[in-house]
């Protein structure tokens, strides 16, 4: 189970939660992402955050993105390994210069709660291994 | 980044798509077309994988020069975000 909370930005309440990111030499952060349902990979990163983590390059400069108003463009693709439900995962990471995201690809399998309410709880449990 | 990438991404693309055509998908089992088929585009060598960081690093390991394109169900893998709060900072970040 991961636990996050909702936090009150300007006119707008985020779901948040903390990830450990695991980096060279079994260093760890733990980092603060956002909750984006209406991204579909697993995380994304500001260039800033990949380049102090030394995070590996994984598809060089191109993966394709596609923004809400329909335009496209590319991102840079890397690797990270995260504790996720008391493992270790390897996760795909988009560069893009925005706050750490979580994505639907990483919420795969899960379950997610969430008190909409500043202050309010956050929950990220896994589904059974059936669903 | 350490390791630039000369390839544009049309021509990652263009190649990713003719090795998939050419030499994947006919070979794919049905259950395999919706996961993340990864291509270096320089050797046309491919892994396939439920999720994409597993595929990228085995092909990473085996090919640690290549260009990998990303492809699922058929079509070039695109990154959706479709929330329109994060397009005005995205774009904020940008300028």
């Amino acid at each position: 189970m991961h636990y996050g909370t909702v936090s009150e930005t300007g006119d707008a309440i985020e779901a948040w939660i903390t990830l450990t990111l695991v980096g060279d030499g079994d260093t760890t952060v733990d980092l603060a992402f956002l909750i984006d349902t209406g991204f579909g990979g697993e995380l994304a990163l500001p260039h800033y955050i990949i380049s102090r983590l030394n995070l590996q390059p994984s598809t060089r400069d191109n993966m394709a993105i596609a923004l809400a108003d329909g335009s496209t463009g590319t991102a840079g693709g890397y690797i990270a390994y995260i504790m996720w439900h008391g493992r270790l995962r390897s996760v795909d990471v988009f560069n893009l210069e925005c706050e750490p995201l979580v994505g639907m690809d990483l919420l795969r399998g899960c379950n997610i709660s969430v008190d909409a309410a500043p202050g309010g709880v956050v929950a990220i449990a896994e589904l059974p291994a059936s669903s | 980044m350490d390791t630039p990438n000369k390839m544009s991404y049309a021509e990652q693309k263009r190649r990713g798509e003719a090795i998939y055509d050419a030499q994947i998908r006919h070979r794919l089992a049905p259950a395999d077309s919706a996961k993340s088929v990864l291509i270096d585009v320089i050797s046309g060598d491919y892994e396939v994988d439920d999720r994409a960081a597993r595929a990228i690093i085995r092909l990473r390991k085996r090919r640690p020069e290549a260009v990998m394109h990303a492809m699922r169900n058929h079509r070039t893998y695109v990154g959706r975000l479709r929330s329109p709060r994060r397009i005005v900072r995205t774009m904020q970040a940008v300028r």
